[in-house]
């Protein structure tokens, strides 16, 4: 079993890299569950039965360039539908490929530091969580 | 250019500090028999802004250690008063044209002390750079 350094990891927004990306957390995939216990499940354990795959987001870290990340203003302020590509450093080059909107942006800029932003991105629709890219 | 030359060409620019100390600013360790007062400076940390296209440039902040060495307190305290007079808040390029551009000079610790034995004071104080590498 192979072991990745995560330096390297890029979003994609319809096939460009978001520059400056510092961190990226997400997409928090979980699954809504519903309670279907009855009186007859064995020795009282809890059952479940999954409903809806939720989607979850992706939340980034930017070391923030006005100029360069004002187009990801552009697709928040129109409310943009776009394709987006979570690509890892691994040696299989796997992708995540989803649509998604820019659902959060929020500068950070303390006194004794770096031009900030943290970024949210909420995927709709079914993702493809087994695509690859070519590096 | 690196920080260190733009900085000490810089410095060696501001009227109000070669007034006080001439050329006497050095690297790490003043030469023997230097007239007082003079300034010794080292880098003492590297912060480097980290991202996942990083390349070989970018956004880097060392912490700079002047040391201000003089024969009475008060003629350190006028040396330290002019470094900081040139540097805290500074905001543009150093060393000329084609130096290097400096987001921030921010002041972190100050320390005074003296040295009884061998007769003077020493005046600490450590500066965050921010600058384009």
């Amino acid at each position: 079993m192979a072991k990745f350094s995560a330096f390297g990891t890029a979003l994609l927004c319809n096939g460009s890299p978001i520059a400056q990306i510092s961190s990226i957390s997400g997409p928090s995939l979980s699954a809504d569950t519903v309670d279907v216990t009855t009186h007859d499940s064995s020795d009282a354990w809890e059952e479940v039965a999954i409903t809806i795959l939720r989607t979850g987001e992706l939340t980034l870290e930017l070391v923030y360039d006005p100029a360069v990340h004002s187009a990801l203003l552009d697709l928040y302020e129109n409310k943009a539908l776009e394709d987006y590509e979570l690509q890892f450093p691994d040696d299989a080059f796997t992708a995540f490929q989803f649509d998604a909107y820019i659902t959060a942006f929020e500068p950070s800029a303390p006194v004794d530091g770096a031009l900030t932003a943290s970024m949210t991105v909420k995927i709709t629709g079914v993702p493809t969580l087994n695509a690859t890219y070519t590096p | 250019m690196k920080i260190e030359e733009a900085l000490v060409t810089y410095l060696l620019a501001q009227t109000g500090l070669v007034s006080k100390v001439s050329s006497r600013i050095y690297a790490m360790h003043a030469p023997a028999n230097v007239k007082f007062p003079f300034i010794t400076y080292r880098r003492i940390s590297t912060e480097r802004l980290l991202t996942h296209d990083q390349t070989h440039n970018g956004l880097s902040t060392p912490r700079i250690q002047f040391d201000v060495m003089a024969k009475t307190y008060q003629s350190a305290l006028d040396v330290l008063e002019q470094l900081r007079i040139s540097l805290q808040g500074y905001r543009g390029t150093m060393g000329g044209t084609s130096g290097v551009y400096v987001g921030a000079v921010l002041p972190a610790i100050e320390q005074h002390d003296d040295d009884p034995d061998n007769d003077y004071y020493r005046l600490t104080i450590d500066y965050m750079i921010s600058h384009e590498e």
